[in-house]
């Protein structure tokens, strides 16, 4: 195509005429907004400003993956109470009873002037509001020796989908004596008591193949964990002499991983084993950093009360990416963010009515099969900041009944299928 | 005081104590069933409870769609006084005034279950 000066002239001034006017009234169509990562905190806000909007928004999601394995419950997978069908979840839904837009692909940047995305392919969706929900990426100089080449020797398996699947591949092919290490996350990390329900879940699965002489080591790099009395005393009681948990004064601190050898150097030993879990540190998803929302924590600092970026009112942060006070980064806080980011998104372009934010966090994790534990809080903004609300917090008693666990696991159950409901139909 | 006066001081006061919480319970669930109700706020609040109470029967968190709005209240206040117990529960619970209670209670009893 020939562009002489004129017509050059007249495409500049179009484009920036473009840039500084809203999208919606730029495409003289509905408002439009576009949520990034189909998880638990975008599916959920997509869901429901599209429930809530009767039509009157566009919604466009953006997912790197046909369907959505969940991080949560994927632990129970791996230690044969799930099968990988029940985690794996489709957005089929979204898109018939809600109408959402569903673009399958990466979402590589964000141009937060002319207010849109870019996928992998090289096109670009438009936004008024866009939400962000690309929960977490790894640092993998966290650990020193681990690179992103040795995740299918030695899987973090901390995103769920085909790294779940060749963690469980080499699980399953374990023989008894063949020991497990697992290097734990600094924090802050997704689902903090994740990694401790992880060992407790391949200790049942080597147990109940009649296992007596494997072991499973866990190398932390903090000094306490989420519920780890519960769980040290259910090791005790469940799987005796088979984890062990080292904590970072006593192993004097991460040396080197060597994935191929099976290997983790630490100050105090050389820790070897069949099967290597490596769950390194990590930072908001790379479209966050892409996008300029991160500061120094690596998060993405949000206004407590809406959970719009503090860098750009257009955008709203939801999930693990989000820097969320007091809440853990957990499927149930992501889920409960993006209840408060549909309402707020909703408000902007709609004028619907805005409620103060209230927030709410379980994390059940099984040990057994029928010992089921939680902890949890109710959380609401306080001077900023999301803050848990000191007598809604509660975690559950090591002298509880066998029925009272037996009832948690069952809880947890229930919530599952609520929450993936509340996501995805 | 003889130990039985003192047993039968304890009971009365027990006894007595019971009754005025139980007035005040009833006091307190007619006040909240006469409540206005603003239905987008309920909405709103409803959204925390589908978390994890489903729409249909299944495992472990019951059905409160299409509960009794009388049975919603009382089973909140409950909660709320720790009759009931169940730590997620009552952790909700003690966060909900008599408007969040009606609001709900008047929601989910307007709800069918899905079959």
């Amino acid at each position: 195509m020939n562009i002489n000066r004129r017509k050059f002239t007249q495409l500049v001034g179009a484009a920036t005429v473009a840039a500084a006017v809203p999208y919606s009234i730029r495409a003289q169509s509905k408002p439009s907004v576009v949520v990034v990562g189909g998880g638990a905190g975008g599916a959920t806000a997509a869901r429901l400003v599209a429930k809530n909007s009767d039509g009157a928004v566009d919604i466009t999601l953006i997912q790197d993956t046909p369907t959505y394995t969940s991080c949560f419950f994927s632990n129970l997978y791996l230690g044969g109470f799930r099968d990988f069908d029940s985690i794996t979840h489709s957005y089929d839904d979204l898109v018939s009873n809600y109408g959402i837009k569903l673009v399958t692909g990466l979402a590589t940047g964000v141009d937060r002037a002319a207010r849109t995305v870019t996928i992998a392919d090289g096109s670009t969706v438009g936004y008024d509001r866009l939400i962000i929900a690309p929960g977490i990426e790894f640092k993998f100089d966290s650990v020193p020796g681990y690179t992103e080449a040795d995740v299918e020797i030695a899987p973090h398996a901390w995103k769920a989908g085909s790294q779940t699947a060749i963690l469980k591949e080499k699980l399953d092919a374990l023989e008894d004596g063949q020991n497990i290490i697992m290097v734990a996350p600094p924090n802050p990390y997704r689902c903090p008591p994740g990694p401790y329900e992880r060992v407790s879940m391949m200790a049942h699965l080597l147990k109940s193949k009649g296992f007596t002489k494997s072991t499973i080591t866990i190398l932390d790099v903090k000094p306490k964990f989420s519920k780890q009395g519960l769980f040290q005393a259910g090791w005790e009681k469940h799987y005796p002499g088979m984890i062990e948990w080292i904590a970072p004064e006593v192993h004097g601190g991460i040396i080197k991983v060597d994935a191929k050898a099976g290997t983790v150097e630490t100050d105090l030993d050389t820790f070897e084993g069949a099967l290597l879990n490596i769950i390194p540190g990590q930072t908001a998803g790379d479209i966050a950093h892409a996008a300029g929302l991160t500061d120094d924590s690596g998060f993405c600092p949000v206004d407590a009360t809406t959970m719009r970026s503090k860098v750009d009112e257009n955008i709203f942060v939801v999930g693990d990416a989000c820097i969320a006070g007091d809440m853990p980064k957990s499927g149930f806080s992501a889920n409960s963010q993006g209840k408060v980011a549909a309402m707020n998104v909703r408000a902007d372009l709609l004028k619907s009515k805005v409620f103060p934010a209230k927030f709410s966090n379980t994390c059940w994790s099984l040990i057994a099969t029928g010992d089921g534990v939680k902890v949890g809080a109710q959380y609401v903004p306080i001077d900023g900041k999301i803050t848990a609300i000191a007598e809604s917090k509660f975690l559950s008693k090591s002298d509880e009944s066998e029925q009272d666990r037996l009832a948690t696991a069952m809880e947890a159950d229930g919530w599952y299928e609520a929450m993936t409901s509340s996501m995805f139909q | 005081m003889s130990t039985f006066k003192y047993v039968l001081l304890t009971c009365g006061f027990l006894l007595v104590t019971f009754v005025v919480n139980a007035d005040e319970l009833t006091d307190r669930i007619e006040e909240i069933m006469a409540a206005p109700v603003d239905q987008d706020y309920a909405a709103y609040l409803a959204e925390g409870c589908t978390s994890c109470h489903q729409a249909k029967q299944g495992t472990g968190t019951p059905v409160i769609a299409g509960m009794a709005k009388q049975h919603i209240v009382i089973s909140l206040l409950l909660y709320q006084n720790g009759t009931r117990v169940n730590a997620a529960m009552k952790s909700i619970a003690i966060g909900l005034g008599d408007e969040e209670i009606a609001s709900l209670a008047e929601y989910f009893s307007q709800l069918v279950e899905s079959q």
